[in-house]
């Protein structure tokens, strides 16, 4: 009997390669952008506990040369689902323990982002969450602004480097299962 | 009556824009105003009333039903205190408010076998949950009431009545807790739609 091939449709392929042959250098190129995001965070906590700045001016590294990058709620909202998108489409990669701690990671941004959302939503339509002077989000409510953020940043980054550390050192049980070449060929460790 | 709508709609805008401290940070010259917000609102809140109104007389809801309720009971609970000035809570428990709205959705949407046990810990816990939301709303309807329609007490019992017909959405009710979560919805929407009117500016006849 003829067998007939049905041809992938390009997202399928795309998202195949990208969880097969790409994942490590998207993956890569993924961390550099968080790392990277993260860094101006870190940078704004600096200028405002080690320096002493006032909270208006501390606007991180590139934000004192572009300070729309900080101002701007259309940028925050958009890294935020840059940040979504990237743990969702990297997340088959991972197996066992890794995608556990990936998923946590992936939770924690779901969260993060409708945060944004509802500043963004409070910046575009002009009410702001119970009477507030600007747009506040709900752990904002709590906590301010700045340290919020660098935590939120900080609680999606570290179950994202817990999981690239075991998805490069799989058990063997987890290698198997693993269709991309980020583990080394090395001996793997078994945790 | 068009007419009139477009007049409102221009009157909820120029009011927001006259709105002190206005200092959104947005790098586009957009605002789509505040009418949006109560727009969704009108629409949210029926949803959820109706669900637990109508789940006597239909079959049980499936998971996509459950999770539809589940999430627009919360986009209402946000909306409804994006338009509130204030509620009668302290602000310190709205995430508090905002975890148990994220309860019922992890109820739904969650398949990991490794919280079996809790998501059906929640669900056995989702009568009480309901029942305690239902007497604090209606404590605060009261208060609203007596208050001559206050839209403190009047919103936060909304937004409590919401968080109640969320948990609504996961338990397996019985008798009671079916007419008392019907009895909720009617108050939630006619307390919605009562605070709405309450924050649309006031139109003065002309002379």
């Amino acid at each position: 009997m003829a067998t007939v091939d049905v041809p992938a449709s390009g997202a399928q392929t795309f998202r195949g390669w990208l969880n097969g042959r790409g994942h490590k250098i998207a993956l890569n190129v993924f961390m550099l952008i968080v790392i990277a995001h993260w860094v101006e965070h870190i940078t704004q906590a600096v200028q405002i506990y080690a320096l002493g700045w006032a909270r208006p001016e501390a606007k991180g590294a590139l934000g004192l040369a572009f300070p729309w990058l900080v101002t701007s709620e259309w940028l925050h909202y958009g890294f935020a689902i840059v940040m979504l998108v990237g743990l969702i489409m990297l997340r088959p990669a991972f197996t066992g323990r890794a995608r556990s701690w990936w998923t946590a990671a992936l939770w924690i941004q779901v969260w993060h982002h409708l945060e944004h959302l509802l500043l963004l939503l409070q910046a575009l339509t002009g009410t702001y969450l119970l009477g507030q002077k600007a747009p506040t989000s709900i752990a904002q409510l709590v906590f301010p602004r700045v340290e919020l953020h660098l935590f939120y940043n900080a609680i999606v980054f570290i179950p994202m480097v817990v999981a690239v550390i075991l998805h490069m050192r799989p058990r063997p049980e987890e290698r198997e299962l693993m269709k991309c070449t980020c583990a080394s060929t090395r001996t793997s460790a078994s945790v | 009556m068009g007419a009139g709508l477009v007049g409102a709609q221009h009157d909820v805008l120029a009011w927001s824009l006259a709105q002190p401290g206005h200092d959104h940070q947005i790098d586009l010259p957009v605002t789509i105003g505040p009418l949006i917000l109560r727009v969704v609102l009108l629409v949210a809140v029926p949803v959820v009333a109706a669900f637990a109104m109508l789940r006597g007389f239909l079959p049980e809801p499936d998971r996509r039903a459950a999770a539809l309720v589940a999430g627009t009971a919360a986009v209402a609970v946000l909306l409804e205190l994006m338009v509130a000035n204030e509620i009668d809570l302290p602000v310190q428990t709205v995430p508090l408010v905002g975890a148990l709205l994220a309860a019922p959705m992890f109820v739904v949407l969650s398949r990991d076998h490794r919280f079996d046990r809790t998501r059906s810990r929640l669900c056995r816990l989702a009568p009480l949950v309901v029942s305690v939301c239902a007497a604090l709303a209606f404590v605060e309807f009261v208060r609203a009431l007596a208050g001559g329609w206050a839209p403190v007490p009047l919103r936060t019992g909304v937004v409590l009545a919401l968080v109640g017909l969320a948990w609504f959405t996961i338990c397996h009710p019985g008798m009671l807790v079916r007419i008392q979560a019907a009895l909720l919805a009617n108050a939630a929407l006619l307390a919605s739609a009562y605070g709405l009117a309450l924050t649309l500016p006031l139109r003065t006849a002309a002379p």
